[in-house]
């Protein structure tokens, strides 16, 4: 059987080398442990044994002449008279070694990939938690526009409690072709968002009673004859920031980010105004250490800045309780949407001359209808009716707002 | 290497009584033994050359009479440990040449199921084949331990080491241990003078008294025998066990031996000269067997010629047939790191 | 069911003693474990009991005797190795990760090594900077070992025991602090499988993951939490390795927020390694990054106040939770 000799691997990195010197020639014979070649490597020149015996018939690289490991050198045969014309010299070219086909476990469950990078309508990243995303996608709600509480305003989970998904159902709408279409300004557009968010997140509830300020107007009427001027409505503030200062629940916000309450310190009142093209709520700030003259003289001026579109955030923003009066319009009750972050609001109906039944006679009373309407995440009920029946007594006893 | 003065430097035997206690057909198989071992390891070499085996190679050739007359003289049933150079032990405890070949091909049917490669051979009373140099001195003593916990009365461990070893501070450690416990420790040093590159004069201070005074210090018993002698070292390990036996107590062997190759498969050494290696392979332990046997009338040359034939046949033929045993699967890969609870 | 109240080094006795009961193969090896009655008396009365080829004073040789115990365990016995403290182990890491761990699977599945090293691990008190490392990092990344350590006597007793008779090197990491914590023990004989979390402390907002006597710590961090009106639960990992992310992720479905406490440090430590496991599996029920709190970077100084403030704090524990809870 003829057998090739092969370039050896000599050493751990070898790849190839060259013949310096065969020390055999065609037709010896060369027994196992003979030296045969001397090999040159890129580290040194290396003598090379005979690994098993056999007469040299042919040598394909010669000396001077380079091969890479496993590459053929000579064609041997183990019988002196053996013929290698039917022989194809081998060749050990080191390949890569392949094993069995690599048959990788299966992969671990991949995840829907909810880590998309959201972006807001302005073309910013939206930073999001995990979980959050996670919220957002199931409930169908957008991320854009929501103010995060955690750092660099990343949405949380917390961010999202009372966001109202896109779950509303959609209706077809349809306007005739002639009517005007306008956009939205700045202010609607506002007042819509605002009021959207109260209605369809607070959970709103109503008590209503009718306060006799048939004494109010006689001492009213004796101030302005004694040069005093004073609203109704101004009696109205005294009375609630008095009362606020009483029901400290009802003096609150509700931070939705961190779902805490906050008591407010002082009975800061925003006053409804309605200025062209919508409202507006200035606040007078505590309330509660203001007299009826302070009380009237701020809401005069805050109501002429309100109308000439003066106001400025900070006069407008941050109150602990709104009141909204519509009696000059003539409207007998009212039920107003919750300003948020407050928890409740005063609605302030026409007050009517109207009969009462007191010790079972008729006698003819001013009533004025009063509606609490208060966010039942803050207010209970009894709570809110004691706050109203405040005001009512207060109202009903107007010598107590004087100080 | 250099016997600079023979007289009394090796364990006095009387050579003729040992010759004749064996007897032809022993010593025929550790003739055979020697040369499978030689064959072993030189069909290893080329096929290491050939690309088939990668990573470190330590070959036992030159050293075969050490570990062959070893396993005759104590038999298989002990504890053993050796150094990374453990093809020839494997052998002689017999594991087959086809798994140990496969195992240097890294298949899986392999010896450690291509897990642990040439330094790494075991059989049930085999520890190992230990990478880190004198590690296993404490394992072995270890495994004298448990002989001596289990009251396994004709039990040893025995623990092989090379000369460079002896600078590590487990070896002296271990003797500490195993003399002060009396442990029935038998620890073999194949001196073969050199630590890789490094000869013993540049690594043991009085190297050459330095094994025999050691034991001394721990108060243990030495024996210094020819490693390129079967017969010396054969007589050699028979007293040794005995000793342990009998007394219970440690004793240390140094056997004085050459390796006809380097350190490993890419060492040149190059530090030895042509005419040095030629001294040392004129003391073959395979060529003084076979002289010793020849003049005793119990072997021919011709029958040497093809008893040495036929084992280079077989282990050639051994290692065609484990270039074509199975790949370990990909998915087995973290199999077995851990041990099965109990009961598995 | 009775129980009494146990220091932990008296449980840790009575699981060497009663494992020891049970299997003769069982011994204990180390510095001072015999005569001495062990240097923090885990060994006490075990030498009269058990006698001196059960009870094994070595001399002072890590590397060494660690080697013995492993070669002791190949052949058949299931030998316990106490050091002194786990600093002294690295003397023997060639051993315990070359030998120990790498047997079983370099001899092909035919060497299994049933021997347990244990000891105290991390700070003591003012032991300076050699004496105090905390090496569960360090011998966790080695495949092929498991890794352990009690917070509490009760815990201790059942781990070493279900430790005794796994059939794989087990690294016990004790704490020098604790032994002389107390807490209920059974006196009927129970189990702690290996690998398996305890969650300490129910709680809703956070999970604090920890080890050791860092638990301790965390404890006293969830109560004052809870003034501050966050709930936190406490899980404690028992077994560091293998991690049970099973439990550490049905907690995280629930408070959404977690914070790693370990004594040792933070450049590839445990809490490294438990926060890529949460991570992977946890992803989508993250609402903020994870938190930990670890030993800073310097090695342990001997000064009292020093060494307070290198290692966790209550102070730090609770400062980590609010931060990454945005409280």
């Amino acid at each position: 059987m003829p057998f090739t000799l092969t370039m050896p691997k000599l050493s751990p990195t070898m790849t190839e080398g060259s013949i310096a010197k065969w020390h055999k020639q065609v037709g010896d014979h060369v027994k196992d442990g003979e030296l045969i070649l001397d090999i040159a490597t890129d580290k040194a020149t290396i003598e090379y044994q005979m690994p098993d015996p056999g007469y040299l018939k042919k040598i394909i690289l010669l000396e001077g002449e380079k091969g890479l490991v496993g590459a053929s050198l000579a064609i041997f045969t183990a019988d002196k008279d053996e013929s290698i014309d039917e022989y194809t010299p081998e060749t050990l070219l080191i390949k890569e070694e392949a094993p069995s086909p690599v048959t990788t476990t299966s992969a671990p469950q991949r995840k829907e990939a909810t880590a998309s990078v959201e972006r807001s309508v302005t073309g910013r990243r939206i930073l999001a938690s995990p979980l959050a995303k996670k919220i957002a996608k199931k409930e169908g709600i957008s991320l854009d526009g929501i103010r995060g509480s955690g750092p660099r305003g990343r949405i949380m989970s917390r961010d999202l409690k009372f966001i109202p998904t896109s779950k509303t159902p959609s209706i077809e709408i349809t306007v005739p072709d002639d009517a005007e279409q306008v956009p939205l300004t700045t202010m609607r557009a506002t007042i819509a968002e605002r009021l959207f968010y109260s209605k369809s997140t607070i959970p709103h509830f109503y008590l209503g009673l009718k306060a006799n300020i048939t004494s109010l107007i006689a001492l009213r009427s004796e101030m302005k004859a004694a040069g005093k001027r004073a609203t109704i409505n101004d009696f109205i503030v005294k009375a609630s920031a008095r009362a606020l200062m009483e029901f400290p629940h009802v003096r609150s916000s509700f931070i939705t980010e961190t779902n805490r309450i906050a008591h407010h310190a002082h009975a800061d009142i925003s006053v409804a105004v309605s200025v062209p093209g919508g409202l507006i709520t200035p606040i007078v700030f505590e309330a509660e250490n203001k007299s009826l003259e302070d009380i009237s003289a701020a809401i005069h001026a805050l109501a002429d800045k309100a109308r000439n579109g003066k106001l400025t955030p900070e006069e407008y923003s941050g109150g602990a309780f709104t009141i909204s009066n519509m009696g000059m319009l003539g409207i007998e009750e009212f039920y107003a949407i919750v300003n948020p972050p407050q928890v409740a609001i005063l609605s302030v109906g026409a007050a009517v001359q109207t009969p009462i039944v007191v010790n079972n006679a008729i006698e003819v009373a001013t009533l004025m209808p009063l509606t609490l309407s208060a966010d039942h995440r803050v207010v209970d009920g009894a709570e809110g009716a004691g706050f109203l029946k405040r005001i009512q007594e207060l109202l009903e006893n107007p010598s107590t707002l004087l100080d | 290497m250099e016997h600079k003065d023979d007289s009394g430097l090796f364990f006095a035997c009387d050579r003729q009584k040992t010759v004749e206690s064996l007897g032809k057909e022993t010593l025929l198989e550790m003739l055979n033994e020697m040369l499978s071992i030689r064959h072993f390891e030189s069909r290893a070499e080329i096929c290491y050359q050939q690309g088939k085996i990668g990573g470190f190679l330590h070959l036992y050739i030159g050293q075969e009479a050490i570990q062959t007359a070893a396993l005759r003289a104590l038999g298989p049933n002990h504890w053993y440990a050796a150094t990374y150079r453990c093809h020839g032990l494997a052998l002689l405890l017999k594991e087959t040449p086809l798994s140990l070949m496969a195992e240097l091909f890294g298949k899986a049917t392999g010896n450690a199921k291509g897990r642990g490669g040439s330094m790494h051979f075991y059989s049930d009373r085999l520890l190992g084949g230990f990478g880190i140099v004198g590690g296993q001195l404490a394992i072995g003593t270890g495994a004298a331990l448990t002989s001596k916990y289990l009251q396994k009365k004709d039990e040893i461990a025995v623990t092989f080491f090379g000369d460079g070893a002896t600078a590590q501070g487990t070896v002296h450690e271990s003797f500490n241990l195993a003399a002060m416990w009396e442990l029935p420790c038998l620890y073999v040093m194949e001196n073969n003078n050199w630590s890789m590159g490094t000869p013993l004069h540049r690594t043991l201070a009085n190297y050459e008294r330095l094994p025999e005074e050691l034991s001394k210090a721990y108060d243990m018993k030495f024996m210094r025998l020819d490693g390129m002698d079967i017969i010396n070292c054969y007589a050699g390990f028979k007293e040794a066990l005995q000793y342990i036996l009998s007394e219970g107590k440690p004793l240390f062997v140094e056997c004085r031996a050459d390796r006809f190759r380097g350190h490993a498969i890419s060492d040149p050494a190059l530090y030895r000269t042509k005419e040095e290696l030629k001294k040392c392979m004129d003391r073959d332990p395979i060529l003084l067997l076979k002289n010793l046997l020849i003049e005793q009338g119990w072997l021919t040359e011709g029958a040497f010629q093809q008893m040495d034939e036929e084992m280079r046949e077989q282990m050639a033929a051994i290692a065609k047939a484990a270039d074509n045993e199975p790949w370990p699967e990909m998915n087995d890969l973290e199999q077995g790191v851990l041990a099965p609870a109990k009961g598995n | 069911m009775q129980e009494q109240e146990l220091e932990m080094r008296e449980a840790l006795r009575q699981a060497i003693d009663e494992e020891m009961e049970l299997d003769s193969n069982v011994l204990i090896m180390g510095e001072e474990v015999g005569y001495y009655n062990g240097p923090y008396k885990i060994t006490k009365g075990l030498l009269d009991k058990w006698g001196p080829q059960r009870v094994i004073d070595t001399p002072i040789c890590e590397a060494s005797f660690a080697g013995v115990a492993i070669g002791a365990a190949l052949t058949g016995l299931r030998p316990i190795v106490e050091f002194m403290s786990f600093n002294f182990s690295l003397l023997a890491l060639d051993q315990i990760v070359s030998n120990a761990m790498k047997m079983h699977y370099m001899s092909g599945g035919r060497f299994s090594v049933p021997v347990v090293f244990r000891g105290p691990n991390g700070a003591a008190a003012q032991v300076s900077c050699q004496h105090s490392h905390c090496v569960e990092a360090a011998y966790s990344n080695f495949p092929g070992c498991i890794v352990m350590a009690p917070s509490n006597a009760y815990d201790a007793k059942g781990m070493l025991k279900s430790a005794l008779r796994c059939n794989n090197p087990v690294l016990f990491l004790e704490n020098e602090i604790l032994y002389n914590d107390k807490s209920m023990v059974p006196t009927e004989e129970y189990l702690i499988p290996i690998g398996e979390a305890d969650i300490k402390r129910i709680g809703s907002d956070v999970t604090i993951i920890s080890h050791s006597r860092m638990i301790k710590l965390c404890l006293e961090a969830a109560h004052e939490l809870q003034l501050l009106g966050i709930s936190a639960e406490v899980i404690d990992l028992r077994t560091i390795k293998p991690l049970d992310i099973k439990t550490i992720s049905t907690s995280l479905r629930k408070t959404h927020f977690c914070v790693i406490v370990e004594e040792g440090h933070s450049f590839g430590g445990i809490a490294s390694e438990v926060a890529f496991n949460i991570q992977e599996r946890c992803f989508d029920y993250l609402d903020a990054p994870l938190g930990r709190v670890c030993q800073r970077e310097t090695p342990m100084p001997y000064s009292k106040a020093l060494e307070k403030e290198t290692l966790p704090t209550v102070e730090r524990i609770i400062a980590q939770v609010r931060e990454t809870t945005c409280h």
